[in-house]
């Protein structure tokens, strides 16, 4: 087409921004005009939005990252001692969900667990020994996200843990998560009673090695196909499994029945254990998602968010073009659906790597694909499809292979890009579990929490920052 | 938007809603009001026939007409029945409760650039590989002798041949007499204008007896060198101007073979001309 | 007397709604100052300016509102919130099916099905969005000014290489098709096509042009700074060249101020290339008017040209006195300014000197806070007003445009006030730039205008003309 020949040739269809006298204006002459609401970016990053807008760098790194997160193809292969494959996890390092944490600044659930992880190993008799010798540093803390891992809640691994390994065919590369202890009074929510460590033994003796060992009959499950199936079962990946669990188990159901690894008794409890979890599902998702995310980082100049993760006090992003930065603010307090006579005042902070769900198209984004979730998180049917709708303005891509039928099978949107954030207004929006304050009490209810706007500021600053200046 | 009710009981007049139109209706929609009777109704559009024209109002997804009227919402508008009463005139046309009041026109005419006889072969003969022309009933051939009686005759056995709206044979012949009319100054052919007076008025006659009301005032407007929009699109791409292939596509869009239909006569009139024909039949 | 400051926070609207509301609250009753407006430190000094104590809504940003009232008493504060709340309210979203459309809230999530965006968020914000509308492919016209010419330098590089054309920044007028986006006037579609980097200027011709019988498809707005040496005429030149293979223009127009040197060179050069005719008209050269250049383009279109109508005063005698110049639109301010000049001596361009002033109140420093004078008169009737008892004042030139996007009814806020002024004797000359089809009803408001005691002019240049004659010792 020749110079300017569609704008010459056409009937115009007009996008605004801006004042409302003009889109008065063109209505008037019945020329079909689309609004936006638009208001200024938040938080004084103008300056730094322009910058990133003039530079093509940004598009074509964007290009890159997304490609490469939505290329992978997690498969769950193995299980695996937690300090035998997790690079970095020794007997002084333990791992935790979120962004970097200090003891002083912990709080009730991650402490709990970490206490329950001392007792569990072996290093303190008594949970006051835990505490102190936690408070002392004999133990240090480390960010699960900084060892190829992620654990939901508290997400504390120690070396004994048996761990889900999930590895990518084409690269070679992997990814690790806990295996789910299911609801009630279990560690990542906090508590250390004998139980829950009975419980961590059990898992670290029976249902690891039992797994591990159907594991290697059945080959390399294809996580990725069964998210996709689970999606249209009604899960969404985050906060309802059911389909996912359903469906894994199915996956290794012949290879539990044919194992000669364990008595019937052990093979029977497993399976038992794993039927009566409906979260089980979460943790493989969670380990493919950081398969998958850990591709996508690292591409400089890329404003694509690989890491939403909290630790119960803080919570933090990490984008691919901005290497290991956190940029952090307070953890929310999500209001949301109590449990029995629970309230408000009994949560905690926003906690957890479970975001991560939400980072590669799940979890909150996916909600129009399951309706049902509502009878969790609160609010109507309509409503969580409406709230899924609203995240494509935030994100690179719509997902080749989670597809949300009543969409008329859309992909879900799936790449959050910090610029759009920033410019539009639209929050990522997460739907979670809500820990109580207390360590141990466990799981109080559950709703949607949008992650916060300071984080997203900090980090484009950020990225605008070593652009030339125009 | 649905007529208001005054709380007597009475129906207040509607609100206007802004239409751009075709000034291929000017003429009629700012004369003084007259009352005009519907036709019919589709999914997206009603036609009304009134002062002996025909005008259709439909919403912006519809092809743009050279009698069309346009509007955000046609709604209701295509919930009347056909041969409820209308009315056109002081600016407005009036369906039932929709009001539609021109804001804007646009011109059905398009003003193409000149291009020569050979180019204009050479394009013809791509756009022919690009979808399978219609039976045009020996139309072709009598171009081709040149001869004003034969193609005449040709021309009658086309008009209202065919189902529908608007009949097949009737979209041979709006691509026809819009190709002749239009192309005709791009090539500089003499011929074009000859042939054209030769046939015209025959076709203008008899059309409202033999098709569709509708169909007839396509006919009229096509004569005046009055289209819809891909079908002006197309005859620029005969010049030279605009992608061919994607011209072809958006004839697909015009109802379910009329946009083959028109283009197979458009062709018609432009190998006529590229062929240097010259008045009353002497080359 | 009480007054009431609050804050809303989160929650942002377009300035010139905000204005719009501000006024609807401060007539009503009992209430003598509203204010509604974003929290930017603009706003903050002008309500502390207004004597509102700020304290104790602490800080605040630019996506906060504030709402500062002064009002007789307890309840007629309570009123206005109320009356607020429901100004503000955003109407609901259309419903598809079970699902509504999601909002947009950039350019580039609207832009699937559009093609052509028009950005008017403030200018720090414009250029993102303008590239937002670029990589969709959309072409682009940036009304918002206070675009970094850096930026305006960035965006017409990246247009040129898509095929895309960026009118603007600070672009006010354009046509499209016989579209108008921003403030434009209702002509008929005809042969004549127009680039102009001044919005006004554009808006005059189309005016003139379309009431001696000849259209307007396409008048292509290229922003105020295209033509410097900076930007180097880019969406000038791309505009000429494809208006020239536009089939349908006949002949073709340039209008803006007089360029650099080096530019003006390569207009030239373009315009010689051209095979439509093509008439250069950079108002501020001796000689040009807006009328003149429509007449050279109803010569080349082999029309006569149009002596256009006029309302004449109904009183003949006026006070002598100095000629002041009331202008929304700044071209048609320049294009009287050097009229002027050429007959009467120096004319200010500064509101406060003594002698002759002709003054945009378009101008920036006159908008700041404010609504363009073409959308809101209230300072004009301000200054109107102050004109009507000073007895030095002989001569009130004023421009009234109509059009889409500009105010409603005009003549009616400003009759009375130029009764007035023509009651105390002074003369009072309008330019009024409209024509037959604008929704103000032109011939309407030329009537209330007359009525009232002013000459009204079709043509800027003849309203300008007429008013020099009008002072004493007027025209040498």
């Amino acid at each position: 087409m020749s110079e300017l020949e569609r704008l010459l040739d056409t009937e115009p269809v007009v996008v605004t921004a801006g004042i409302e006298v003009l889109a008065g204006a063109l209505e008037a002459q019945s020329v079909e005009v689309h609004r936006t609401d638009w208001s200024p970016p938040a938080g004084g990053t103008g300056a730094a939005l322009a910058s990133l807008a003039a530079a093509p760098a940004v598009a074509e790194a964007n290009k890159v990252a997304i490609a490469r997160l939505l290329e992978v193809r997690p498969h769950l292969v193995d299980v695996a001692a937690a300090g035998e494959v997790i690079p970095g996890l020794t007997e002084r390092t333990f791992l935790h969900a979120g962004p970097p944490l200090a003891w002083p600044d912990a709080s009730g659930p991650m402490r709990g667990a970490l206490m329950g992880a001392m007792l569990y190993e072996g290093f303190a008799t008594t949970p006051e020994d835990a505490a102190a010798k936690l408070e002392a540093g004999e133990v240090e803390i480390s960010p699960c996200h900084h060892h190829q891992a992620t654990g939901p809640m508290a997400g504390v691994i120690s070396p004994s843990m048996p761990v889900l390994v999930v590895q990518d065919p084409d690269t070679g590369r992997v990814a690790y998560s806990t295996l789910n202890e299911g609801l009630g009074k279990v560690l990542r929510y906090g508590a250390f009673a004998p139980e829950v460590i009975e419980r961590l033994r059990w898992m670290e003796k029976v249902l690891g090695p039992v797994i591990g060992d159907a594991l290697r009959r059945t080959g390399p499950v294809d996580l990725r196909s069964l998210i996709a199936q689970a999606l249209q079962m009604g899960d969404d990946g985050h906060n309802r499994n059911r389909a996912g669990t359903s469906l894994w188990l199915r996956t290794i159901g012949s290879a539990l029945i044919e194992s000669d690894a364990a008595p019937v008794a052990d093979l029977s409890s497993v399976y038992s254990f794993i039927d009566s979890n409906d979260h089980f599902m979460l943790n493989l998702v969670m380990a493919a998602g950081k398969l998958i995310v850990d591709a996508a980082s690292g591409v400089e100049h890329s404003s694509l968010v690989t890491t939403m993760a909290r630790n119960g006090t803080e919570f933090g992003i990490r984008l691919s073009g901005t290497g290991d930065r956190w940029f952090t603010a307070p953890a929310p307090i999500v209001d949301g659906l109590f449990l029995g006579s629970f309230t408000v005042d009994d949560a905690n902070p926003d906690i957890g790597d479970s975001a991560i769900t939400e980072t590669i198209g799940l979890g909150g984004f996916a909600m129009a694909a399951s309706p049902a979730i509502v009878g969790f998180v609160g609010g109507t049917a309509t409503g969580a499809a409406q709230r899924t709708l609203a995240m494509y303005e935030i994100t690179m891509a719509e997902h080749p292979a989670f597809q949300i039928p009543i969409l008329e099978f859309r992909g879900t949107p799936t790449g959050i890009d910090a610029v759009l954030v920033v410019r539009t207004g639209v929050r990522p929006q997460i739907n979670t579990g809500v820990a109580g304050k207390q360590p141990g009490v466990g799981m109080v209810g559950a709703g949607l929490v949008e992650a916060p706007m300071e984080c997203f500021i900090g980090a484009v600053n950020a990225l605008a920052e070593g652009l030339s200046e125009l | 938007m649905a007529a208001q009710q005054h709380p007597t009981g009475k129906a207040v007049s509607p609100p206007s809603l802004p239409a751009a139109a075709s000034r291929g209706v000017q003429h009629l929609v700012d004369g003084p009001g007259q009352p005009g009777v519907l036709l019919g109704v589709s999914s997206n559009s009603a036609w009304v026939q009134a002062g002996g024209h025909v005008l259709v109002l439909s919403g912006r997804d519809a092809v743009r007409l050279p009698n069309g009227i346009i509007v955000g919402e046609p709604g209701d508008a295509v919930g009347s029945h056909s041969g409820d009463l209308c009315v056109v005139g002081d600016g407005c046309l009036e369906i039932g409760r929709v009001k539609a009041r021109v804001v804007r026109w646009w011109d059905p005419r398009p003003t193409l650039d000149a291009v020569a006889p050979s180019a204009l072969a050479a394009r013809c003969a791509d756009a022919r590989q690009r979808f399978v022309c219609v039976d045009d009933g020996g139309l072709g051939r009598s171009l081709k002798s040149n001869d004003p009686a034969a193609v005449r005759h040709a021309m009658c056995a086309l008009l209202g041949r065919g189902e529908g709206l608007t009949p097949e044979g009737d979209d041979v012949l709006v691509g026809l007499l819009a190709g002749l009319r239009l192309l005709g100054p791009s090539v500089g052919a003499p011929g074009a204008g000859g042939m054209l007076a030769a046939v015209a008025p025959i076709i203008l006659t008899e059309a409202p007896f033999r098709t569709t009301a509708l169909s007839a005032a396509l006919l009229r407007h096509a004569v005046a060198g009055e289209v819809a929009d891909p079908v002006a699109a197309f005859l620029q791409a005969l010049t030279g101007k605009g992608d061919l292939s994607a011209v072809v596509d958006a004839l697909h869009t015009m109802g379910n073979t009329s946009g083959v239909a028109t283009a197979s006569g458009m062709l018609l009139a432009a190998d006529f001309l590229a062929e240097g024909n010259t008045h009353d039949g002497q080359r | 007397m009480m007054d009431s400051v609050e804050v809303r926070r989160g929650t942002y609207h377009d300035s010139v709604r905000l204005m719009q509301v501000s006024r609807a609250l401060q007539e009503a009753q009992g209430v003598k100052e509203a204010l509604v407006a974003m929290a930017t430190d603009l706003n903050r000094e002008l309500l502390s300016g207004m004597g509102f104590d700020l304290k104790a809504i602490g800080a605040t940003g630019s996506n906060d509102l504030i709402l500062a009232l002064r009002a007789v008493d307890e309840q007629a504060v309570d009123q206005a919130r109320r009356a607020l709340e429901e100004a503000l309210v955003t109407k609901a979203r259309p419903d598809f099916g079970m699902l509504a459309a999601p909002i947009a809230h950039v350019v580039g999530s609207a832009a699937a099905q559009a093609t052509i965006a028009l950005i008017s968020v403030p200018g720090e914000y414009a250029f993102v969005e303008a590239m937002d509308a670029l990589s969709h492919g959309l072409d682009v016209m940036v009304f918002s000014d206070n675009v970094p010419i850096a930026k305006e330098i960035v965006l017409k590089e990246i247009a040129g290489r898509r095929g895309l054309l960026v009118m603007g920044p600070d672009c006010g007028t354009a046509i499209v098709n016989g579209v108008g986006l921003g403030f434009a006037n209702v002509v008929q579609l005809g042969p004549v096509g127009i680039v102009g980097a001044a919005g006004t200027g554009i808006q005059q011709l189309c005016c003139l042009l379309d009431e001696a019988g000849v259209g307007v498809r396409h008048a292509l707005g290229t922003g105020s700074r295209d033509l410097s040496i900076e930007v180097g005429g880019s969406s000038t030149l791309r505009g000429l060249a494809a208006l020239d293979r536009d089939p349908s223009t006949e002949v073709l127009i340039v209008v803006s101020k007089p360029p650099s040197p080096e530019v003006a060179a390569r207009v030239r050069a373009a315009a010689q290339e051209c095979t439509t005719p093509t008439v250069l008209a950079y108002l501020g050269e001796e000689g040009v008017t807006l009328e003149g250049a429509a007449h050279q383009a109803l010569e080349l279109l082999g029309k006569a040209p149009t002596v256009y109508a006029s309302w004449p005063a109904a009183r003949g005698d006026h006070r002598p006195g100095v000629l002041r110049g009331f202008f929304s639109g700044g071209s048609l301010a320049n294009e009287a300014a050097r009229l002027a000049a050429s007959a009467l001596g120096e004319i200010s361009r500064d509101e406060q000197a003594s002698g002759h002033t002709i003054v945009d109140y378009g101008e920036d420093e006159y908008t700041r806070g404010r609504a363009h004078p073409m959308i809101d008169q209230r300072l004009r009737l301000q200054r109107l007003e102050a004109m009507v008892g000073d007895p030095h004042v002989g001569v009130i030139l004023l421009d009234v445009v109509l059009g889409h996007g500009a105010h409603p009814d005009p003549a009616t806020e400003l009759a009375p006030v130029i009764a007035r002024a023509t009651a105390g004797r002074a003369a009072v000359v309008v330019s009024l730039c409209g024509t037959k089809g604008d929704p103000q009803d032109r011939d309407r408001q030329a009537r209330l205008l007359g009525e009232a005691g002013a000459s009204v002019w079709l043509s800027n240049a003849a309203a300008a003309r007429h008013a020099i004659s009008l002072v004493d010792g007027g025209g040498r």
